[in-house]
């Protein structure tokens, strides 16, 4: 007898992540050899292909969530406590690229491994924010708590991304200098906007996973053994 | 029958503003009792104050004796000193509420949380604007520069709105992560990222306040040191009763 | 009258793109197996206590 896959089985967020991948490794492929090289960066700005989907789904995956932490101080439940972690550290892991991707960037194009450009300069200040906020989750015990104080956190450090944002442009443009190049020229928009969705698809599944894995994470807590529990954290 | 009949006790604007000057009350009595702390446990100013101090002389063996460079960078020594001595303060005015288990015998009483926190939040506040006169004085005798009367008024202006924007946030957090094991890593860990706008705002204000403001830029930088202030003094009072409820 | 523009200013920047791809492609992977380890462990951990 053949073993049958179970597909009923398989999770629904595994399904995306397929779509996902399949749709990256296209885009990509697209994006490195298809698409023209632009007129002065030539083929530098094809890292453009991930690192613009990265910020936009990075900041996607902050601001769901912004609106999950908003829910959970209102109604207190675990699988939205679990939705706001998923989707806070998806964030974390496509902020972090992305500040990778654009000292690439910086590098290719001026020469230097950083450059406080607006946009990445507030990149690593959400980096930071969010970081902090997971850092403050690992230290708190209660599970309630640690809840509450998650979405406090979140909510403010979410507040402050455009204030941030507002001020660094700013204190930029006292020194005049040009930040990167907006216009997208025709035939680079199908492989950006495919490794949009691509990295949309991937960041929901990962947010799921780690959702899951907060809820299995909470149970494993709530049938410990108290005794354990004490000897761990005396 | 008269129409000017006094409105009903029950009338929806009557029940706000009473309501408003309950918590105006309660307000001002927790500040009192922390400002009254605060004067028996004088000593704390003066430590604070003292560490203010290293900081700015550290910052001069850091940058070295070139004095243009020190002038050039005054504005930042002193900001980063009131941020530093921000975290000593705002750490203190809670761990005071956890020795002998005060807060929860300050929970018990009908006290709105959210007048706990607007009474602590200005408490910091004075706090933290009680350095600005020995800071800058000093800061002016080290980087060799000069504040004429009209400087210096601006310059404590543009304190109060950093203090302000430095305790709105450190008091929401200072009251989380008192109750934590690693306090002294997480309060700075999280707001330092945080105040990033009031850092830049106060730098570059005092700057110009300091060195000449020929493009007339101190307002917008003083406006948005103020947005800062009224965002985050409206958004920590409201979260403030979640962070310090007992689950 | 502008002739055909040649590989453009910056040089050398195919091996900027595939870094900037490569790096991406081992953090996702990485950050990815973390996960499923962390969750096979932890639903392991939560049938056995």
């Amino acid at each position: 007898m053949t073993q049958r896959i179970p597909w009923a089985r398989i999770s629904w967020e595994h399904w995306v992540a397929g779509c996902g991948l399949a749709l990256l490794l296209v885009g990509t492929y697209v994006g490195l050899f298809v698409a023209p090289p632009e007129r002065h960066m030539g083929d530098v700005q094809r890292i453009m292909y991930v690192h613009v989907p990265s910020a936009w789904n990075g900041l996607l995956c902050y601001t769901g969530a912004f609106v999950a932490a908003i829910v959970v101080l209102w109604t207190s439940r675990p699988k939205w406590d679990a939705a706001m972690v998923g989707m806070i550290e998806a964030g974390v892991v496509l902020n972090a690229l992305l500040l990778v991707q654009g000292s690439i960037w910086a590098r290719a194009t001026w020469g230097v491994w950083w450059d406080w450009d607006v946009r990445l300069t507030t990149s690593l200040v959400m980096l930071l924010l969010f970081a902090g906020v997971m850092a403050l989750r690992s230290f708190v015990e209660d599970a309630e708590r640690r809840t509450t104080w998650t979405a406090i956190a979140t909510i403010v450090s979410f507040v402050d991304v455009p204030l941030v944002y507002f001020c660094v442009r700013w204190w930029r443009s006292l020194h005049q200098v040009q930040s990167t190049p907006e216009t997208v020229d025709r035939a680079m928009v199908l492989p950006l906007r495919m490794n949009a969705v691509a990295f949309l698809l991937l960041a929901i599944w990962f947010a799921a996973r780690r959702a899951r894995l907060e809820l299995a994470l909470r149970r494993r807590d709530e049938v410990a053994v108290p005794e354990r529990r004490e000897l761990v954290h005396a | 029958m008269s129409q000017l009949t006094a409105p009903t006790l029950t009338s929806p604007a009557r029940a706000e503003a009473g309501f408003l000057r309950v918590l105006a009350g309660q307000t001002v009595t927790v500040l009192r009792k922390d400002l009254l702390l605060e004067w028996r446990g004088r000593s704390r100013l003066l430590s604070v104050m003292l560490f203010g101090l290293v900081t700015l002389a550290l910052f001069s063996f850091a940058v070295g004796p070139d004095s243009a460079n020190l002038r050039a960078g005054a504005s930042g020594f002193l900001v980063l000193a009131l941020l530093l001595s921000s975290t000593l303060a705002l750490s203190e005015s809670f761990r005071l509420e956890h020795e002998q288990r005060a807060i929860e015998g300050l929970l018990l009483l009908p006290v709105d949380p959210t007048a706990i926190y607007y009474g602590k939040a200005l408490g910091n506040t004075i706090f933290l604007c009680l350095l600005a006169p020995v800071l800058m004085w000093v800061a002016m005798v080290l980087y060799a520069v000069e504040f004429g009367a009209l400087t210096l008024v601006k310059m404590l202006g543009l304190w109060v709105l950093a203090a302000a924007g430095l305790s709105a946030p450190g008091t929401l957090y200072a009251a989380m992560t008192s109750r934590l094991r690693s306090q002294d890593v997480l309060l700075p860990l999280l707001l330092f990222p945080l105040v990033i706008p009031v850092l830049l705002g106060s730098v570059k204000a005092m700057d110009l306040v300091m060195t000449g403001d020929p493009m007339s830029q101190l307002r917008s930088w003083s406006l948005m040191l103020l947005a800062f202030d009224v965002i985050y003094w409206s958004l920590c009072g409201v979260l403030f009763q979640h962070a310090i409820e007992d689950p | 009258m502008l002739d055909a523009a040649p590989e453009g200013v910056v040089a050398g920047g195919w091996s900027y793109a595939i870094a900037a791809y490569v790096i991406t492609a081992l953090g996702l992977s990485v950050y990815a197996w973390s996960l499923a380890s962390r969750l096979k462990k932890a639903n392991r951990e939560e049938n056995k206590p």
